[in-house]
């Protein structure tokens, strides 16, 4: 069969076609994100160039640092990290053809290439899914676990469990261990899947109706304990990935978005501190005794 | 006469939930809760209400005594000061409780 230089992933409610003249980028791709791979009309089209023939001077900044480049991902042309990745969107903001330096997505610095084809075109893609003028989806770093037809979020920073929770997790299917999509969708909400890699294996693309959340503690034993409200706020918007925006001189409007969102999902969906204990996958019989 | 009024901080972002305020420095980079006593003050950080005014309703909503009420809502006033989420307008004029 041909190779037509093309695949698609899906992202949630989005379907992006990934193309590239380089054939090999494309497998590559294929490859490293293989549960995502979906057949659908794309929503939106990136064309990538990679170039090969340049070499790079030493990457001058770290990651965290470009990470916190001031920019928006809108129509037009834009040139990021020090002109490793450049670009434009056009088509009435449904196309973007991007060049990026080979030394950038062979590196360490490979996140800032998936955060501009994932999570900023997510929320691009999203910016007129709103809700008195407030966006209803948001990226978390969570694991999503869905169980019959019901979705289950874990939260907490890194180390805090997330990936042990997917990993004991072995009669449910895995969306995410580590960075989850919640949208509401006619005043409910779903936890979907990302593209994000992962070192778990067994991720499945999908959607689920979010049935309750909980944040992580490592403890002895499985245990679960309620919450102020306040206090699951204030762990719940530090578990939200940012839009670009955020990181440009006035993150205001984006703050604003983020919290009122958070707070009505909190208001919403019964949320716990769930006490973990990663020697013992009893947690889920916990939970459930909870929940009845 | 002048009394000592309270006025919130600009750059801040704030929501009510279940009675205790969350507030967010409106560049992301810090978080704080306010418990019981803090909301009271905050949401009598209007400019217009009096701290003696706030003491007041301290004591009427939790049914505290004044002297109780005033050192819990002065030191609360100066630990939101510190924290920069309230201005104190006038705090040359001490508050009188009633």
């Amino acid at each position: 069969m041909k190779h037509n230089g093309e695949c698609r992933v899906g992202m949630g409610n989005v379907c992006l076609s990934i193309s590239s003249d380089d054939h090999d980028f494309i497998d590559y791709f294929k490859l490293y994100y293989h549960h995502s791979l979906i057949e659908a009309s794309p929503d939106f089209s990136v064309k990538i160039n990679i170039q090969k023939n340049i070499t790079r001077r030493d990457i001058r900044k770290s990651l965290d640092e470009y990470r916190k480049c001031q920019w928006d991902f809108s129509e037009g042309d834009f040139s990021l990290y020090d002109n490793m990745i450049s670009g434009n969107i056009q088509d009435g903001g449904k196309k973007c053809e991007l060049t990026v330096e080979m030394a950038l997505i062979a590196s360490d610095y490979l996140p800032l290439f998936q955060d501009l084809i994932f999570k900023d075109l997510f929320y691009y893609l999203n910016r007129n899914s709103q809700e008195n003028g407030q966006r209803q989806a948001f990226m978390i770093h969570g694991c999503g676990i869905q169980h019959e037809e019901e979705g289950f979020l874990f939260l907490g920073p890194s180390g805090s469990g997330k990936s042990t929770v997917a990993r004991l997790s072995t009669n449910y299917i895995v969306l995410h261990d580590e960075v989850i999509l919640l949208t509401k969708k006619n005043a409910l909400y779903f936890i979907e899947s990302t593209p994000y890699l992962s070192d778990i294996g067994k991720l499945k693309n999908g959607a689920a109706k979010l049935k309750a959340g909980f944040f992580l503690k490592h403890g002895p034993i499985n245990k679960i304990e309620a919450l102020p409200k306040s206090k699951m706020v204030t762990r719940f918007i530090q578990q939200i990935v940012p839009p670009s925006t955020f990181h440009s001189k006035s993150p205001r409007v984006p703050l604003n978005d983020m919290l009122s969102f958070t707070c009505k999902v909190i208001e919403s969906i019964p949320f716990f501190e769930l006490h973990f204990s990663p020697e013992d996958d009893s947690f889920w019989e916990v939970i459930k005794k909870t929940l009845e | 006469m002048e009394q000592m009024v309270i006025e919130k901080s600009d750059h801040l972002i704030f929501r009510e939930i279940d009675g205790e305020v969350v507030i967010i420095a409106d560049d992301g980079r810090h978080i704080h809760m306010l418990n019981e006593t803090a909301t009271l003050i905050w949401n009598c950080s209007d400019k217009k209400t009096s701290v003696e005014q706030i003491i007041n309703k301290m004591c009427d909503e939790y049914d505290v005594d004044e002297d109780t009420a005033s050192q819990d809502i002065l030191e609360t006033i100066k630990r939101l000061s510190d924290k920069k989420l309230i201005r104190v307008l006038n705090p040359e004029y001490r508050v009188n409780p009633v």
